[in-house]
């Protein structure tokens, strides 16, 4: 049997009360922080998937935003499509009053001057900007994408939001792919606002074969917008599709996070109440141990 | 035989018995001094015939009691074994503390720490595409690039700094060594004298015992005892202390690290015997566990680190070398500074800071507000390769780091405890013994004294009462 003396087992006595001590402390600060794992070494593994869905999440709440972008465009472009729509169909009208019945020069004048202005706001439309930018001008610099005599200024570039990892969308179309392709050689085949110019200038000149032309081109520019804007539409669909999914996923995500990171506050309260009970039981036994001495039994 | 060696036998009784309440009073008043060594007094019958001739009788009773000596109560092999250990948990301990200092230097999972940082720096990209045309949103990617270049700059710069303090740590406890093994060689010289002079050395051995201790805590070195009573204490290959002379350590700066880390470009330090200037081998303890620390393990995430920027530096780079600006001339340009791919000299390129105009979002064949760059430099934050994964890869690695450090921290610190209480066990006082001796001790002497009382009583009788018949 070993020796036990005063001093060797003050020393185990105090080392044990140290653990339970350590022990008790970091339960604490467990509770306190509601974090188990606090830092690398708390679960190394845990840690490195924990970092792993922090990024994933902050590069999803970044697509977030992207997406936000990505719906601005494409409301913007919705309405300014929608409105190309019924300011052509207006000079569609206009047209086939023109064209149905014999008129004056004067009412023919003022049916010229109506589609004329109806051009101009035509060119505002597609002057819509977004974030201070021309949405049809693709990515060109510059506030316009349409100059006041109805000259493109922008190019063919595409302009890309990506709002989930794998899809990057095409939030725009250009002037070009919207209005159509000016013809300086043949106004009456070029672009909208080429064509409006000359449908004006046939209704002025009452040439009836010329407007009879107009009109089935006039069509073919509306199909031509249409289709844009259902084309932009249905993205705008596919982005608040995607993000509700990506949303879903953000939420398995935290969850995962707070899986990883955050305590159990039940389980860890009955952990420190535990640690707490046996940390009082080791102070109340070495103090019992530590006190009595033969000193206090010899006279 | 004397009628009068009854009385020297008690004699010899009181005699031995006061020295052993005097040694048991010494025990007692050591009973909570570090290092103290409990004595115990050996008494032996004193006059009984050493060899029996063949045709001796002996009638003789025996001369009472002698002290044979005081024996200083301590085993070699616990001796042994507490300093392996001490050498051990000296080394495994400050190595811990180490890995904690390195560990609250990169603090993740946070919101401030560099994941977040890299997190953010991507962020500002995808935000600066979104609105090529806005210099506001361009200069918040130079602020979010500053920040991170910064955080990188700072560990890096806390890393050097650790390293500096374990060095000026190292340089302190070899000083102290240095005045140890001095003083050990001090005493080895006194405890040969006193033995040959047959003066009681044992509080002087306490004392030695006691320093050899902290050297080896502090370098991890290995104990011999002589036969003439001295200590020798032998450190790697070299001897520390032997008989009366010691020799002394020196901290002193190495060459380049040793590979792998010589790409770091860091200075070594080293301790090596001030003498020859050889370096000191098989070094442990908690200087070894400094020099650990400068030589290898600060080195090593430093390394690691710097795989971090420089991938920042390179990915960066090589796409926004294809892109555009806003200028017409700002094409072919650097983000991060091309010299700079360490994480203590990244920065950003001077050919862009302060101009967030000319940070290229467009890709190089893209109109003005083209932003497909941007966007794909924003991507950069899902690479398998890229700086967020290695960043992850090394905390994930300094978190394994760390914890196996504490738990074998932790083993170590328990060993060192049971064997040191072992070591107490033997040499350590306990003051019920103590107290238990002192009354048997107090009781033999009360006997002695009672065996004198009667002896005279008994030699009254023959002196006063006899031949006084009639008296």
């Amino acid at each position: 049997m070993s020796r036990v003396t005063s001093f060797s087992s003050s020393a185990l006595m105090l080392a044990d009360v140290f653990d339970a001590q350590r022990a008790l402390t970091r339960a604490q600060s467990q509770i306190a922080s509601g974090k188990k794992v606090q830092k690398a070494s708390d679960g190394p593994a845990e840690v490195v998937a924990s970092l792993d869905s922090r990024a994933q999440l902050r590069r999803s709440e970044q697509l977030d935003r992207n997406a936000g972008v990505a719906r601005q465009w494409l409301a913007a472009s919705d309405g300014a499509t929608q409105s190309i729509i019924e300011r052509v169909s207006a000079v569609r009208s206009l047209l086939i009053q023109a064209n149905s019945a014999p008129s004056g020069p004067n009412t023919r004048t003022a049916i010229a001057d109506q589609i004329n202005s109806l051009r101009q706001s035509l060119i505002e439309s597609a002057n819509t900007t977004v974030l201070g930018r021309p949405i049809f001008s693709g990515t060109a610099g510059g506030q316009l994408a349409y100059d006041s005599t109805g000259a493109y200024l922008g190019d063919a570039g595409t302009v890309i939001v990506p709002v989930t990892r794998a899809v990057n969308l095409q939030v725009a179309r250009t002037g070009p792919e919207v209005f159509g392709v000016s013809n300086p050689s043949d106004p009456a085949n070029g672009d909208l606002f080429q064509m409006l110019t000359s449908l004006s200038q046939a209704v002025m000149n009452g040439d009836s074969a010329a407007l009879t032309a107009g009109l089935s081109k006039l069509d073919t520019a509306t199909d031509r917008v249409q289709r844009v804007q259902v084309e932009l539409g249905s993205r705008l669909n596919q982005v608040n599709d995607l993000r509700s999914a990506a949303a879903a996923n953000d939420t398995e995500l935290k969850a995962a996070i707070s899986q990883l990171e955050d305590i159990d506050l039940a389980e860890a309260t009955i952990a420190f109440k535990s640690r707490e009970a046996s940390y009082q039981a080791a102070l109340q036994v070495t103090a019992r141990i530590i006190q009595p001495s033969l000193l206090d039994f010899l006279r | 035989m004397s009628d009068f060696s009854a009385l020297q036998s008690a004699l010899s009784g009181l005699m031995a018995h006061r020295r052993a309440m005097e040694v048991i009073g010494h025990n007692i008043a050591n009973a909570n001094t570090d290092g103290f060594t409990r004595r115990r007094v050996d008494l032996q019958p004193a006059g009984a015939t050493a060899a029996a001739g063949v045709w001796s009788r002996n009638t003789r009773s025996g001369d009472g009691v002698n002290v044979a000596g005081v024996t200083r109560m301590r085993e070699d092999f616990l001796d042994l074994r507490t300093r392996r250990e001490l050498g051990t948990n000296g080394s495994v301990q400050q190595l811990s503390k180490v890995m904690d200092q390195i560990e609250a230097l990169m603090p993740e999972p946070s919101d401030t720490g560099l994941a977040a940082r890299l997190s953010e720096f991507w962020g500002a990209w995808d935000d600066a595409a979104a609105q090529p045309g806005d210099l506001s949103v361009r200069s918040a990617v130079l602020q979010q690039a500053d920040a991170l270049t910064r955080t990188l700059n700072n560990i890096a710069s806390s890393l050097a700094e650790l390293r500096v303090s374990l060095a000026s740590d190292a340089t302190t406890l070899v000083a102290q060594v240095n005045a140890d093994s001095a003083r050990v060689a001090e005493l080895n010289e006194s405890i040969v004298a006193a033995t040959g002079a047959g003066v009681d050395a044992a509080d002087l051995e306490d004392q030695r015992d006691l320093i050899i201790d902290r050297i080896i805590a502090q370098t991890g070195a290995t104990t011999r005892r002589q036969d003439d009573g001295s200590v020798d204490v032998f450190l790697g290959g070299g001897t520390l202390v032997r008989g009366n002379r010691s020799e002394a350590l020196a901290v002193v700066p190495g060459g380049p690290l040793d590979p792998p880390y010589t790409g770091t470009g860091l200075q070594k330090t080293e301790v090596r015997w001030a003498l020859d200037g050889y370096p000191v081998d098989a070094l442990s303890g908690r200087i070894g566990a400094d020099l650990q620390g400068i030589n290898s393990v600060a080195p090593r995430y430093l390394q690691q680190l710097d795989s971090v920027a420089s991938r920042l530096v390179s990915d960066l780079n090589t796409l926004h070398r294809t892109g555009k600006g806003l200028g017409a001339g700002d094409v072919n340009l650097d983000f991060f500074d091309p010299a700079g791919v360490t994480a203590g000299t990244i920065a950003l390129s001077a050919s862009v800071i302060g101009q967030p105009s000319r940070i290229a979002l467009a890709s190089g064949s893209g109109g003005q507000l083209d932003s497909s760059l941007g966007h794909a430099i924003a991507a950069l934050v899902d690479s398998s390769t890229g700086a967020d994964a290695l960043h992850r890869t090394l905390i994930g690695q300094l978190g394994v780091d760390v914890q196996s450090a504490q738990r074998r921290a932790d083993v170590q610190s328990k060993i060192t405890t049971q064997v040191q209480s072992d070591r107490r066990a033997v040499i350590g006082v306990s003051l019920d013994e103590e107290l238990t001796n002192l009354v048997a001790t107090q009781r033999a002497y009360e006997a002695s004294a009672r065996v004198m009382t009667a002896v005279d009583q008994m030699l009254d009788i023959l002196i006063s009462r006899t031949g006084v018949v009639g008296r």
